[in-house]
């Protein structure tokens, strides 16, 4: 029989990160299997973003581990760690897009530097990409400031998926987004993730997203994954801090007063 | 007490500044010698730092040579060629070419770096550079510190160059000094070593100017406010480390 960790494709193990007295991360274990889209929720100052920064390896762990595909990344060097990071796609919380360049560069850029394709043909692959996250490839040679909050998240969308990634990160991917604008999003992430194959991860606090996005949610309390399961169990978890969270109650046992 | 604790702080806080710098430095450097190198990126840094910084260096060093001719003129009342060609040349070749051009480019281009690259951090577009599998050193900063070391020296070129004319014109124009006899006499007092030692004082100017802009544009914190700070810091630290560089390469020539 396999074990569920061999099946795992992300695995993080007793991952602890302070910054300074501020414990962010204390103990958090989480697995993810192959094509599976998992949802971390959780309040503003949970660690969401610390745990996701941590797996992508924009920080590094103060004790713990953290499994790619069985292997401890954490252990390899910063070039191995890069060959690493080429089976990742990234949609930030900004979008992150690079303002020197326009548009088709954005998308290409991994196309360009790291498979070393020739401009024309990452051109005409950039634009492929445009088409599958609905933008328009006229847009292809605009600059990233000259586009809406909306259209900005649909680049950084078809920037991590152009490279045909195995796992992709969604940074609180409807931010700053209208409900319509949110949904659009949404479902984009849900037609590339499936079309590609790929293993999402997702961390937001917008319940909908994550109810429309993910296979299985988690949430994180006080650095730790305090509940993990399916989508449709979440309104029967039975914990009354993912009761309070999903409600949006002002009352009950998260401590407001402490939330950052 | 208190005030030898502020003392303390204060003295333990230069000395990790310091460390960090050095350590920011190495790697830089080693990352300035070791491939991919993104030839791109590297052209327009220098097309940035060396083709555009070109309109304010040349109008400064101009008005820099001018005002040298006529100071040595009314204020030392020196009024034959030979001696105002030599103030002039002395002065622009092995000072004031390249403290100018480096003080000027410090605020052009390394508030432009310290801006750019902490805009990038705190947008997330480094950490967007990072998951691309792209090392920020090698594609932000070692292009900058190449470009920015390459250019120095033909700015403080253009520099002398026309700083030298400045001075030429206001000799001919309002001294009356006869143009071959004054243009001889540039020739035969620019030296060899003065020039040589501007030069130097470029390359060194150039690579201060850059890493202090990306030091601290790399290690800004703090949104906006962070953004202005930073650009603050590189833009105070490399004039003053690019005056005390001036210092040492100076004593390092010319004091025996």
């Amino acid at each position: 029989m396999i074990s569920k960790s061999k099946l795992a494709i992300i695995e993080t193990t007793d991952l602890y990160k302070a910054f300074g007295n501020n414990k962010v991360l204390r103990g958090v274990n989480l697995s993810i299997q192959k094509g599976e889209s998992l949802a971390i929720i959780g309040t503003s100052g949970s660690g969401k973003s610390v745990l996701i920064k941590n797996i992508i390896g924009l920080l590094d762990p103060d004790s713990g581990a953290v499994r790619i595909k069985g292997t401890n990344v954490l252990s390899l060097n910063d070039k191995r760690r890069g060959e690493f990071n080429r089976k990742f796609g990234v949609l930030f919380q900004g979008a992150a897009l690079f303002d020197s360049l326009p548009i088709w560069e954005n998308i290409a850029f991994g196309l360009i530097q790291l498979d070393g394709l020739d401009r024309k043909t990452a051109y005409e692959k950039a634009q492929e990409t445009m088409l599958q996250v609905g933008l328009s490839p006229e847009i292809a040679k605009l600059y990233p400031g000259e586009l809406s909050g909306g259209m900005q998240k649909r680049v950084g969308l078809a920037r991590a998926i152009t490279t045909k990634p195995e796992i992709i990160f969604f940074d609180e991917p409807t931010t700053g987004l209208d409900p319509i604008m949110a949904s659009i999003i949404d479902n984009l992430i849900i037609k590339n993730v499936r079309e590609l194959g790929a293993t999402a991860l997702t961390i937001t606090h917008d319940m909908s997203s994550a109810r429309r996005i993910a296979d299985k949610i988690a949430m994180i309390h006080e650095g730790k994954i305090i509940w993990n399961g399916p989508v449709n169990e979440i309104n029967n978890s039975g914990n009354s801090i993912v009761e309070q969270f999903i409600n949006g109650s002002s009352s009950g046992p998260i401590d407001t007063s402490v939330v950052r | 007490m208190k005030l030898i604790r502020s003392l303390g702080s204060f003295f333990l806080y230069s000395l990790s500044t310091t460390g960090r710098i050095g350590i920011f430095t190495g790697v830089s450097l080693i990352h300035c010698f070791s491939p991919p190198f993104y030839r791109k990126v590297l052209w327009h840094q220098l097309i940035e730092i060396g083709f555009y910084s070109l309109p304010v260096v040349g109008l400064t060093a101009i008005f820099t040579g001018m005002v040298l001719a006529l100071q040595s003129f009314s204020g030392f009342g020196f009024s034959n060629e030979n001696t105002i060609s030599n103030v002039v040349v002395w002065g622009i070749t092995r000072e004031l070419g390249p403290v100018l051009a480096g003080l000027i480019v410090a605020g052009r281009i390394g508030a432009s770096i310290a801006a750019e690259i902490a805009t990038m951090r705190v947008t997330e577009q480094i950490d967007a550079l990072i998951t691309l599998s792209t090392n920020p050193y090698k594609y932000l900063i070692a292009p900058r510190i190449i470009a920015s070391v390459i250019m120095l020296p033909m700015l403080v070129l253009v520099t002398d160059i026309i700083g030298v004319m400045g001075g030429f014109l206001v000799s001919i124009y309002d001294f009356g000094f006869d143009p071959v006899i004054y243009l001889r006499h540039t020739w035969n007092n620019l030296e060899f070593v003065g020039f040589i030692s501007g030069i130097v004082k470029a390359i060194v100017f150039g690579f201060i100017i850059a890493i202090m802009g990306s030091y601290h544009g790399y290690h800004a914190t703090g949104g906006s406010q962070g953004v202005g700070r930073a650009t603050t810091n590189a833009v105070v630290s490399s004039s003053i480390l690019l005056l005390l560089f001036n210092f040492i390469i100076t004593a390092a020539f010319f004091i025996k």
